[in-house]
């Protein structure tokens, strides 16, 4: 029995550095390409939902989401619509856009504002609501930290987000 | 403290860099990247780094001693860390906050604190609770999988060890507390080890329920020196002063005056989850109860507070043990060891395979995050 313990003592410190020695080349790739396939996404409060509809406009396209909101049981996070400008470049420096957020053809918004040239100005959008049935009360988007009411520049895209009922 | 150790397993210098040189070349390897790169200054500093990680490891077979040799690396990765990745986000993003842009672009890097909280949202609802990407992307190569498979590698390889060999937030604890000669707070309630387990339990459940990460968003002491949400309302105002008020705390002054790793021993959830894999390795630290006279050297040289009377009167240090090797350092009679599960190895032995692991991950994780931090300085420097 000593000597089994023994053997399998060293027989784990050998596997110890088998690890180490195969982590970064073989291990870590695996590791990786393993959890990128158990299906996990990141949270609809940071990522949006999935893209439902496209609206192609000249030059550029504005995406409209599923309605995104609350996951887990105590979970404060407000109902919102994430829709997206791309390619920023190619927004006009007005927008005034009557959205149809739950694509039943009745917009429920009507969004405005305007592009500055250089992207790191904050962006400022007015929110007229035309259905307040469905649409929380809201007059203006920024850069609130509570990401279901926000009007800002990610990367190549203007991402609004509307909070609804 | 283990400066006072007076059983080192001496070597010579060719015998010790004959030791040295598997993980010189394996340091060298870990170095590749940097020094195939473009950048001049990255080339050298992962010169630099490498040097650094090999000079450290060859005095550590020479000397016999593990402690003091692990505490240079640790506390120079420990405060070149925030350094380095201060200068990245300002760079990268002009800020040191987290903008929204950034929120919802998921370009945030991914934490390996974050783990224990997404393990419920992820397996109940397949939905990860931080704002990051799951593959890496060009915006982020710190992204969920890459970090989730280096995290298990270093399990597999440290166990709970990864808190003195990997993770850079303990390096700047442990850099306080060793800037007092002598302690001015002695007495700590042992109640308080039961601290990080609480945390542990009540994040886990918090994020849970509300599906955020509220360690991050609440209570991350490290927060102060890395990122933060950005000051957009007076309600993100409060667990900026949490924040603050932690790293103070827990980080600075309580080290300092006890010089132990307090946010370690009193509050990390994440080392308390680690040590439910401590387990994995097969390294151990045991105290001999023939040899020992109960002086209590090794009690007090412990940083993370894993050994108490009940604890030499077992013969093992408690959970917390993270085998940074000062109770073995600091014993004068030999009876602090460090030991190979289910062998009989001598300590020596047994300490020189415990460190060509830990200290091959240390080249692996920290090498590369020296080498980074240190080129990032060096750019903005001009």
């Amino acid at each position: 029995m000593g000597m089994f313990k023994q053997i399998l003592g060293y027989l784990a410190t050998t596997g110890v550095l088998v690890v180490l020695i195969l982590g970064p080349f073989v291990l870590m790739p695996r590791f990786s390409r393993l959890v990128g396939e158990l299906g996990i996404r990141p949270h609809p409060r940071y990522a949006g939902g999935p893209v439902v509809r496209t609206l192609q406009r000249g030059g550029y396209q504005i995406e409209l989401s599923a309605p995104a909101g609350a996951v887990g049981p105590l979970e404060r996070t407000r109902r919102f619509v994430q829709v997206a400008w791309s390619p920023a470049e190619a927004v006009p420096e007005v927008v005034d856009e009557c959205l149809d957020l739950h694509g039943d053809g009745r917009p429920e918004v009507r969004l405005s504002f305007r592009v500055p040239k250089d992207p790191r100005t904050p962006l400022q959008g007015r929110v007229e609501v035309l259905d307040a049935a469905r649409v929380e009360p809201l007059a203006e988007l920024g850069r609130s930290a509570d990401l279901s009411a926000v009007l800002v520049r990610v990367d190549q895209r203007i991402v609004a987000r509307i909070p609804v009922k | 403290m283990p400066e006072s150790s007076v059983k080192p397993a001496f070597r010579s210098w060719p015998r010790a860099a004959l030791l040295t040189l598997p993980m010189a070349l394996w340091a060298l390897l870990m170095m590749v990247p940097a020094l195939r790169g473009p950048d001049r200054v990255a080339r050298l500093m992962g010169l630099v780094s490498e040097g650094f990680m090999v000079y450290l490891f060859l005095m550590m077979v020479r000397t016999g001693r593990t402690y003091f040799w692990r505490k240079v690396f640790f506390v120079t990765l420990g405060f070149l860390f925030p350094v380095g990745f201060i200068i990245e986000m300002v760079h990268l993003r002009g800020t040191m906050s987290l903008p929204v842009e950034h929120v919802i672009a998921g370009t945030t890097p991914f934490c390996f604190m974050v783990i224990p909280m997404t393990l419920i949202p992820a397996g109940l609802s397949r939905v990860l609770i931080f704002p990051g990407t799951i593959l890496a992307t060009v915006g982020n190569s710190k992204a969920v999988a890459g970090m989730v498979a280096l995290w298990l590698v270093a399990t597999l390889v440290l166990g709970k060890a990864w808190c003195a060999y990997g993770c850079f937030f303990g390096g700047l604890e442990e850099g306080f507390a060793s800037l007092l000669r002598r302690p001015v707070l002695k007495a700590l309630n042992p109640i308080f080890r039961l601290g990080p387990w609480a945390v542990l339990v009540t994040i886990v459940l918090t994020s849970a329920a509300t599906y955020s990460p509220t360690y991050c968003e609440w209570l991350c002491p490290f927060k102060a020196v890395t990122e933060f949400p950005e000051l957009t309302s007076g309600r993100i105002v409060l667990p900026a002063v949490i924040f603050s008020g932690l790293f103070l705390g827990l980080v600075v002054v309580l080290p300092l005056l006890t010089r132990k790793r307090t946010q370690c021993a009193f509050f990390c959830p994440f080392g308390a989850f680690q040590t439910l894999f401590a387990p994995v390795s097969p390294f151990r630290i045991r105290l001999d109860r023939d040899a020992c006279t109960g002086c209590g050297s090794c009690a007090r040289a412990c940083p993370n507070l894993a050994l108490d009377a009940d604890g030499i009167g077992r013969g093992a240090p408690g959970h917390a043990c993270m085998r940074c090797g000062a109770c073995v350092d600091v014993c004068r009679r030999g009876a602090a060891r460090w030991h190979v599960l289910g062998t009989e190895a001598p300590s020596e032995r047994a300490r020189l395979l415990f460190l060509y692991a830990g200290w091959g991950f240390a080249c692996l994780f920290g090498g590369g995050i020296l080498a980074s931090s240190l080129t990032h300085l060096f750019h903005l420097l001009g």
